[in-house]
Formats: C-alpha cells, sequence, structure tokens
C-alpha cells in the first residue's frame, strides 16, 4: 500500500510529455496574452472600465492576505510587468526555465486576474491551476523527480476536479435533464459562430450530445484511472473539446483543458510526439 | 518512503481535497472553513466555481449604455461590445464575462460602469441604462423557419433606468 501510495505521488513524471504539456499550455497563453494587451486601456488602465481606487466595489478581491494587484496599479509598472509575463512564457516554452521563472509567471498571472476580477473567466482560472501546479516543478532537472511528479499529479487530480464539478453542477439544471440544454448552448448568439438551426430536425442528436456531455464530464475523474481505457476517454475529450472550439469558437479554452492530457500519455507514445516536434522545431 | 515524501504527499492530499471542496459551496467543510481557509485561497487564486453553461445555458444578454445632453442623443455603448471574431475569440470572452459580472452584481452598472461611460463623453450630462436578452430560438421556430440561431431580432427589454453623469 505505502509502495502504491509512493508511486502515485513521486513516479508519474516524464519529461516528454510534460514539455509537450508546458509547449502547448504556454503557446496557448502567450497567444491569450499576446492579444489582451490590445485591451490593456480598457482592462488595467486608470481610464479604463475599472481605476484602481473602485476595486473594492469587487467583492471578490476583499478577502485576501496579499494584494497582488497593486503591482499594476502603477500603469508604467503594469505594461513592464505585463511585457516580461509575455517575454517569461516564450522563455518556458523554449525550454529556457526554473522554477524561479515558474513562480514569477505564476505570480504575473495572479496580478492580472486580480487587476480587474470582473473580467475573470473559466479560462483564466484553468490557467491560475496549471500555474500554481507548474511552480513545483523543474523540468528540465533530473534530480527534481518527486516534485516533478508531484506537479504531474497535481494537475492531472486538478482537471478531475474540475470536470466532475462541471458535470455536477449541469445535473442541477432542468436544460440538461431535459435533454435539450445543448440546444441553447448553440442557441447563445454571443457564443456560437455557425447557424446550427438544422439540429431543430436531429432532436435526438441534440439529446443524445447533451447526455454524453454530463455523463462523460462526471464520469471522467474516475474512469481516466483505468489504463485499458484510458485511451478511449482522452480520445472522446479530444473530440469534445474539439466540438467547443469549432461550433462554440471557444479555441483557447479548449486547448488549455486539452493541455494536460498530455501529462496522461503513455511514455513511448509522448517521447515519439516530443521527438518529433523538436525535429521540427529545433528550440523547443 | 522519506518523511519528506510523507510530508508532501499528505499536504497535497490536503490541498486539493480543499480544491474539491470550495467549488460546493453548500457543504459541511465549506461552511465550518470557509473564514479560513477562502482568505487563503483568494491569495492564491484558487477561488473558483466550475459552472461552464450551468445549472443551465444562458441567453444572449446585453447592457447598452446611451448618453445624452438634455434631449440630444451622442452614442451609445454595449457591453460585450463588438463582434466575436472567428476562431480566436479571447478578448471577446473577457467582454461576455463582464457581461455575466454585472448580472451577478447589478449595482456595478451604476457605481462603475456608468461612471466610465460618462467619461467617454465629458459633454453628456445623464446616462440611459438598458438591459436586452436575445429570446432564445425554439426548436419549433427553427423548424418552420421563423428565425435561425444568428438571428437577434426577437429581443426583451429592460430599462434600467437614468444615472447623472459627474465630470470631474
Amino acid at each position: 500500500m505505502v509502495e502504491k501510495w509512493k508511486r502515485f505521488w513521486f513516479d508519474s513524471y516524464d519529461y516528454n510529455a510534460y514539455r509537450l504539456f508546458q509547449i502547448l499550455f504556454g503557446t496557448t497563453i502567450f497567444l491569450v496574452y499576446l492579444f489582451r494587451f490590445l485591451d490593456y486601456e480598457f482592462l488595467y488602465s486608470e481610464a479604463g472600465i475599472l481605476p484602481y481606487s473602485l476595486l473594492s466595489a469587487i467583492g471578490e478581491v476583499s478577502k485576501s492576505y496579499i494584494n497582488w494587484e497593486i503591482l499594476a496599479k502603477n500603469e508604467i509598472v503594469g505594461k513592464s510587468l505585463y511585457i516580461a509575463f509575455l517575454l517569461g512564457l516564450l522563455a518556458m516554452i523554449c525550454n529556457k526555465q526554473n522554477r524561479y521563472l515558474l513562480i514569477f509567471l505564476w505570480i504575473a498571472h495572479m496580478v492580472f486576474l486580480r487587476r480587474n476580477p470582473m473580467a475573470l473567466y473559466g479560462a483564466d482560472m484553468v490557467v491560475s491551476f496549471w500555474f500554481l501546479y507548474m511552480i513545483f516543478a523543474d523540468p528540465k532537472n533530473s534530480k527534481a523527480m518527486m516534485w516533478n511528479s508531484l506537479s504531474t499529479r497535481c494537475i492531472q487530480i486538478q482537471l478531475c476536479i474540475i470536470y466532475v464539478y462541471s458535470g455536477l453542477e449541469k445535473i442541477r439544471g432542468m436544460t440538461w435533464w431535459r435533454g435539450d440544454a445543448l440546444w441553447y448552448a448553440f442557441g447563445n448568439t454571443q457564443l456560437t459562430y455557425f447557424d446550427m438551426s438544422f439540429l431543430a430536425h436531429m432532436p435526438l442528436v441534440i439529446v443524445a450530445l447533451t447526455y454524453l456531455t454530463v455523463i462523460w464530464e462526471t464520469y471522467f475523474a474516475v474512469l481516466i484511472w483505468f489504463a485499458p481505457i484510458r485511451k478511449y476517454i482522452l480520445l472522446f475529450g479530444l473530440i469534445f473539446h474539439l466540438s467547443i472550439a469549432l461550433t462554440m469558437n471557444l479555441v483557447e479554452f479548449s486547448v488549455l483543458m486539452l493541455a494536460p492530457y498530455l501529462l496522461f500519455l503513455e511514455r513511448e507514445r509522448a517521447g515519439k510526439w516530443y521527438q518529433y516536434l523538436r525535429s521540427k522545431i529545433s528550440w523547443i | 518512503m522519506t518523511k519528506l515524501q510523507w510530508f508532501v504527499s499528505l499536504t497535497a492530499s490536503l490541498f486539493l481535497f480543499a480544491m474539491a471542496v470550495i467549488p460546493n459551496g453548500y457543504s459541511y467543510f465549506y461552511a465550518k472553513y470557509q473564514n479560513t481557509i477562502i482568505p487563503i485561497t483568494n491569495t492564491i487564486n484558487v477561488t473558483y466555481n466550475w459552472q461552464f453553461f450551468a445549472p443551465n445555458p444562458p441567453p444572449a444578454i446585453y447592457y447598452d449604455f446611451i448618453l445624452w445632453r438634455d434631449n440630444e442623443f451622442l452614442g451609445e455603448r454595449t457591453i460585450p461590445d463588438g463582434e466575436a471574431p472567428f476562431f480566436f475569440r479571447a478578448n471577446y470572452s473577457r467582454r461576455v464575462t463582464i457581461k455575466n459580472t454585472l448580472m451577478k452584481f447589478p449595482d456595478l452598472v451604476y457605481t462603475i460602469f456608468a461612471p466610465y461611460y460618462c467619461s467617454l463623453y465629458p459633454e453628456a450630462n445623464y446616462i440611459q441604462i438598458k438591459k436586452t436578452i436575445v429570446e432564445p430560438l425554439s426548436i419549433d421556430d427553427a423548424k418552420s423557419g421563423k428565425r435561425d440561431m444568428l438571428d437577434e431580432s426577437k429581443t426583451i427589454s429592460e430599462d434600467l433606468g437614468y444615472e447623472e453623469c459627474k465630470h470631474g
């Protein structure tokens, strides 16, 4: 039992899989932050939607021991931090990293989340968790096996927690019980890009997809730990998130959720993929 | 197992247990320990409810801010504004989130948004605020071809009143 516990926590790290995860996650979040810079004035400046003095009007930030957002109070300091964060992400993608860099990235991300909590959405929180668990890791250091494994496990388990809640919270809603929730999700013009009206002629498809979504999200946390069916669970997840990316246009969110899937890959497969990637892009 | 490994694995288990409890605001643990745990989890920014499209997918909702100088119309701003670009729409998603925050904390419309939009129009002396909900398309309407999913013509509008623009 003790041996199993030890193996569970401290023998899960695979360098290739971890690097694949970091590259996919880092590239996505780099693009998200790069495009968000266009909105810097609107989101984070004194002339924007939420001047620093009005932050206290937002309930969520009130209870905290450290006010990270103060680092973005001054616009020049805030923008410098933002640019340093982008450069840090590039360093991580290129594997020019150490634990201090990962801690810096985590803190910088928190600064901008807390500077404007009104604009914080699910993808930001997913990023928060991946950064948090990455600070334990020192991927290039082979002597840090214990911490690298810990980081891997925490990310995997957190992914399970996210899915379980996504499934269970849906069960509280009538539309998910009724089986037409996806119709209304597709029908939200702030999300959908394509006209999916044709689905009205396929009500059974809507019902089946709605129930499958809830069942898969709720049971992911259990099924993923059974090695013989793991690849099917991951494959379903891949199709699920790519569908969300395509139909609901939530590309960045889908990729951020898919990135930790790479940590579930078999070592041999992860090794092949990473070596293939390196053969194409040598600097990662 | 070394002592350090025991300590690290048990601490990680405890932390992940907390991460599993926090999103459930109704739980016994949450009720008992929220005053201790929430400031800590806020500090490291891990307090969140994972409610994607739950409990039910919401309809499209817009907040309109219309600027006036006496009876002269000066301009109109909307949250979320602009159009969602295809493929990479993180910035638009953030604006949709701002709209969701407004729905959760309606007072922010008056304390933060009205003053902000007033500041964009220095000559405005009052601002009119409206909330518009796009009526979800029914399956029957879609079948009969009355509307399609991208049609936003059927709406319910709610007047949220007028606020004075205080400049300076």
